[in-house]
């Protein structure tokens, strides 16, 4: 009787059906739960996502996201119908200081220049044999952007938003290192060593209008946009307008923390072994650091542009913060623009292209999903 | 390189018109380049009219923070 049930409990256990392609997805949890903890790679996020990894791949939990009755799936809801991220990018707008683009507006044009590593991966995925709704997925990658990543995903190419979660935000943690080196190969000491003159003082006016102007003229060009763009700059207003301090918190603090634990959770929950450990996985993952690199590129070859056109008043090196990634890759322009030039101080220069890099990323992501969405 | 002209044609009348894209399946060389310049375009169009209506904006505002009178 005893040794009868003992054997029905491991038969029925998760222990039974724990195969190797299981196994391998706890390890590849446990790699990115170390690279969360231990190496602080984007933490925020990499954190949720493993734990779901985790969870997904315990056999019997029903904790994957597509797992019908389970937890995860209900959670799941949110990303699938786009919630989660624009309710982050509303924190993200909460957050941000939109003053640098607003003093100097040229920044804007390297915001959408760092855009170009969407498009080449794009390419590239395509003459890899993806369909364009994935190599769409797979090029916003480049964007540097997670929420604009999982949404065009979720929207696009659901089953590769595991892959591409987890490619987008270790990407993001690596800016430090991935950016430098082309920064400097793309660059003369001259270049690298310019001093930009401190940028006007921005009124409060115009740090109020310019969250309305964007909304109504890039939903107005781009209706896909309309959740994330909007949400943006919701966020920005409740930030600028100085009148909803209890909104602005929330959404900058309490709730971007809830949806970050939802999203994280539950992408992470997407990934299965029998998605995941697929030949697609690492071709994402490739493309993702081609995409990262050429984004990185074309901000930087547009600042040599303007560099020239400005007969040396703009440094190059905040052109490749035109990737989004706030506020990594505008620190990544500062460290190596001190670099060259110990008394350079590009942090604040480098802040406009970064913020317009949320803006291109975002409308990036509303062209292919209007070109390829259902 | 042959980029088609149909391609770019597709992509520039569907954005025009907004009529309900039917993507192939696969998109060759040709298709994505017209895509890519495309978009490429869309979104520096789209920056670049952000960057004008916030410069005309920043133009205005500095016009009513001039300092007044003469020497």
């Amino acid at each position: 009787m005893f040794t009868h049930a003992l054997d029905r409990i491991v038969h029925e256990s998760g222990f039974a059906l724990l195969d190797w392609r299981s196994a391998l997805m706890l390890v590849v949890a446990g790699v990115l739960l170390y690279l969360a903890i231990a190496k602080k790679f984007e933490p925020l996020l990499l954190l949720p996502i493993a734990f779901g990894i985790l969870m997904a791949n315990l056999p019997l939990g029903q904790m994957s996201s597509h797992d019908e009755g389970g937890l995860f799936y209900y959670l799941y809801m949110g990303v699938k119908l786009g919630i989660y991220p624009s309710l982050i990018f509303m924190g993200v707008g909460a957050m941000t200081d939109f003053g640098p683009l607003i003093s100097r507006p040229s920044s804007l044009m390297l915001g959408a220049a760092a855009q170009f590593g969407i498009f080449f991966a794009f390419t590239v995925a395509n003459l890899l044999g993806f369909t364009p709704q994935e190599a769409s997925s797979i090029g916003i990658i480049g964007g540097a952007d997670g929420p604009t990543a999982i949404f065009t995903t979720a929207k696009l190419a659901p089953h590769l938003l595991g892959p591409i979660a987890i490619a987008a935000y270790s990407y993001m943690a690596l800016i430090p290192m991935i950016q430098p080196p082309i920064m400097r190969a793309l660059t003369t000491k001259k270049e690298r060593e310019v001093v930009m003159t401190m940028p006007r003082q921005v009124s409060k006016l115009e740090r109020i209008l310019f969250p309305i102007i964007v909304t109504v003229f890039v939903v107005l060009l781009l209706p896909s946009t309309a959740p994330l763009i909007g949400m943006l700059m919701l966020g920005n207003l409740f930030r600028e307008s100085g009148v909803v301090e209890r909104l602005n918190d929330t959404a900058q603090n309490a709730l971007m923390n809830i949806v970050t634990i939802f999203l994280g959770l539950t992408v992470g929950a997407t990934a299965k072994a029998d998605t995941f450990l697929a030949v697609e996985t690492l071709q994402v993952i490739a493309l993702g650091l081609v995409a990262f690199a050429f984004g990185t590129v074309g901000g930087v070859l547009l600042g040599k542009l303007m560099y020239v056109l400005t007969k040396g008043k703009v440094n190059p090196l905040i052109g490749s913060a035109g990737v989004s990634a706030v506020p990594m890759a505008a620190r990544v322009s500062q460290i190596e623009g001190q670099k060259a030039n110990p008394g350079n101080f590009l942090l604040m220069h480098a802040m406009g292209p970064n913020v317009a890099g949320v803006i291109g990323s975002a409308v990036a992501a509303g062209i292919l999903i209007a070109l390829f969405g259902h | 390189m042959n980029i088609s002209g149909s391609a770019w044609l597709t992509v520039l009348v569907t954005w025009v018109t907004r009529l309900t894209y039917e993507p192939p399946a696969k998109l060759d060389l040709s298709e994505s380049l017209a895509v890519t310049a495309f978009s490429v375009l869309v979104v520096f169009l789209a920056l670049a009219s952000i960057w004008l209506v916030v410069a005309i904006l920043g133009r205005i505002m500095q016009s009513f923070h001039k300092p007044r009178g003469g020497a």
